[in-house]
């Protein structure tokens, strides 16, 4: 995944994930029983280009996995547009989206939930071999299974077991074969390895970025944890409260912070030297992420934001290219 | 000192390699435990419903077999052995016409047997079906769907069954008598085709609201999620995913509904609205014996005594199940 910054720095980069102006809102009612919305996605432009990783940070709430889930159209968005490969597939039905299915997939951030536990490893995995009629005969199911399997780094005889029987380690790996499985183009990972212990999340990630390798992957991998998205990520998106408010190469992103809300979040990696992290002056945000029934006006972080003025209560920022590759939205951009 | 004692401690001998047999002995291969076979293990350890499920096996032997290794058919009359007492001849005795009363509750039982089984898969189809579309689709479906529900499950069953056998009754006659009707629909009577629709037209709700609620958290779960991002259908995702998650539930509301629906056809078949004479079931046999009961009690004893036993062993081994199959249930 690192090693593809060469070739995400190049100018001919092919996009293949286009999302434009995207919303994801939700309708609740509060207690009163009034209508409200939820603006889980509110407004959201990037791109993501073939075979790269792109990253999405934010603290909970922030909307990243809804984001995600939009994209592959788990949810219906909103408004907006979201391009595969040039192909609008925002309003595409159920017959018309089923190649596109085939195309992106999705890893899960809790193993233990997103197995069936009345199937089989082999019937999860040889589920999606089915519904895309990948298969022809029970043997080459079978085979297709076991290959799977290995390939992500499992017991082949495990392909008769059952969910509980396995540790969360090999549910993620029965998680990431399934969605393998159809040899997708574009996988969203959603927080893949925070429900694991810290001893394996590693192998865990050294078996997405061997994936990508081999078959030529392209992911967009959500995650809270700023150290994992700057050891698998190429570029960085930094969400808070339904926007993107910072997008750039994940090397630049480290060093070279502008959204105030994403300087912060960098302060807020855990340094293991002492001595280090007591010379560090950490920012620390005041109170809690807003409601996103009822978000503040102009720039949504103004509320917790050092640098508030008058202009951001009133003005939205726009998300724009501030320096090479580099999108910020601020009305301070350089400034600060 | 010290050192002797060490060297016997760490005997060399103690540490040669593993045999190859010993190796495989020592792999650890636990068994793969899967859902039925640890929920058959704690229902086994139910002795309530384990000697429960044997009466009922019991039962069903002898409603199944048992008519046919007696010498008696059930509307065989004997002239001359009218109202007799329990005997070696006749084990439960004989009725006011001489017909064997053994042979006849076990025919009685097969009736009523059938009616449970055959009303409760219906129940759990329809249940099932209009549970899972209601709770999967939710929103405007879903209050709709269920507010039928409710209105079904106000109506008087009796009321329903009068009414039906009233309607029924002249349009069946006419099929039977066209002869293109299959022989069981006349052997039934009508009485006892109105109790099936009966029981399938308002017995449904209760395994409809399960299965709603089931579903409704259920479609929640990720798994169902990565179904949907996988592509698949509606209605894969409701029979490959969501019901075969709630068939622990499923199955203890059909045990249950066995019983429920037996005792509805004994009762109505008591109030002289079920299956027509010669045939005989449970509820009949009780409500021809009740005119006699104070000259000839085992009349009613016996029918009476067998609907009972079939209805408990059946609720007890329901239970016994709900407690196998669904563990957090468990006082």
């Amino acid at each position: 995944m690192a090693n593809m910054e060469s070739k995400t720095s190049a100018g001919d980069k092919n996009v293949l994930v286009e999302v434009n102006n995207l919303k994801q809102y939700f309708h609740i009612r509060n207690h009163l029983g009034e209508k409200a919305f939820v603006k889980a996605v509110d407004d959201v432009t990037f791109k993501i280009y073939k075979g790269e990783t792109l990253g999405l940070v934010g603290e909970s709430g922030s909307g990243k996995t809804t984001l995600g889930r939009s994209i592959l159209r788990i949810y219906d968005p909103t408004e907006g547009q979201v391009k595969f490969s040039d192909v609008d597939i925002t309003k595409f039905q159920k017959g018309k989206l089923l190649p596109y299915r085939k195309k992106m997939q999705y890893i899960f951030q809790d193993p233990y939930a997103s197995l069936d536990p009345r199937m089989t490893v082999s019937d999860i995995v040889g589920e999606a071999l089915d519904i895309h009629r990948l298969t022809s005969s029970k043997k080459d199911r079978a085979d297709k299974v076991r290959e799977l399997l290995r390939l992500v780094g499992l017991n082949t005889e495990h392909s008769s077991r059952y969910p509980h029987e396995f540790s969360g380690g090999q549910r993620q790996r029965i998680g990431i074969a399934r969605a393998i499985a159809v040899e997708p183009e574009f996988i969203v990972c959603d927080e893949p390895v925070s429900a694991l212990d810290v001893s394996i999340r590693a192998q865990i990630i050294n078996t997405l970025e061997e994936m990508q390798e081999r078959l030529n992957l392209t992911y967009l991998f959500i995650s809270h944890d700023l150290g994992v998205v700057r050891h698998t990520c190429d570029r960085v998106g930094v969400m808070y409260l339904g926007h993107i408010v910072e997008l750039v190469e994940s090397e630049e992103l480290y060093k070279n912070p502008l959204h105030p809300y994403t300087q912060a979040l960098l302060t807020a990696i855990p340094e293991p030297d002492p001595e280090l992290a007591k010379k560090r002056n950490r920012i620390i945000l005041k109170g809690e992420i807003p409601s996103p029934v009822n978000p503040p006006s102009g720039c949504k972080f103004r509320t917790r934001c050092p640098f508030a003025k008058d202009i951001c209560s009133q003005q939205v920022p726009e998300f724009k290219e501030y320096d090479n590759g580099h999108y910020v939205a601020c009305h301070f951009t350089g400034k600060l | 000192m010290r050192d002797t004692n060490n060297t016997e401690v760490l005997d060399s001998r103690l540490f040669l390699p593993a045999t190859e047999s010993e190796k495989t002995t020592a792999e650890i291969m636990r068994p793969s435990v899967g859902y039925w076979k640890d929920a058959w293990k704690r229902l086994r350890a139910n002795k309530v419903a384990m000697g429960s499920l044997i009466v009922i096996l019991l039962v069903f032997l002898a409603a199944i077999i048992g008519p046919m290794l007696s010498p008696y058919a059930y509307d065989q009359i004997n002239k001359g052995s009218e109202n007799l007492s329990p005997n070696a001849q006749h084990l439960f005795g004989t009725d006011s016409l001489g017909r064997d009363l053994f042979t006849r509750t076990m025919i009685g039982a097969r009736i009523s047997l059938a009616v449970g089984i055959v009303a409760a898969l219906m129940i759990s189809v329809i249940g099932i079906l209009y549970g899972a579309i209601s709770g999967f689709i939710g929103g405007w479906v879903d209050i709709v769907l269920m507010r039928i529900v409710d209105i079904v499950y106000s109506v008087p069953t009796i009321l329903i069954v009068i009414l039906l056998q009233v309607v029924l009754r002249e349009p069946l006659v006419k099929f039977v008598e066209s002869g293109h009707a299959p022989e069981f629909i006349s052997k039934l009577g009508v009485g006892l085709i109105s109790i099936f629709f009966v029981l399938a037209l308002l017995y449904w709700v209760d395994m409809a609201r399960i299965v709603r609620g089931q579903i409704l958290a259920l479609k929640e779960q990720e798994y169902v999620l990565a179904a949907k991002v996988l592509g698949s259908s509606n209605k894969n995702i409701i029979l490959k995913h969501l019901i075969p998650n709630c068939i622990g539930q499923i199955i203890v509301v059909t045990t249950l509904k066995i019983p429920e629906a037996i005792f509805v056809e004994s009762f109505l078949s008591f109030i002289g609205l079920g299956v027509s004479i010669p045939m005989a079931s449970l509820g009949s046999l009780s409500q021809v014996a009740l005119k006699g009961i104070y000259s000839y009690p085992y009349m009613l004893i016996f029918p009476a005594a067998t609907i009972s036993i079939i209805i408990l062993s059946m609720n007890l081994f329901g239970d016994g199940l709900r407690d196998a199959l669904d563990p957090r249930m468990k006082k």
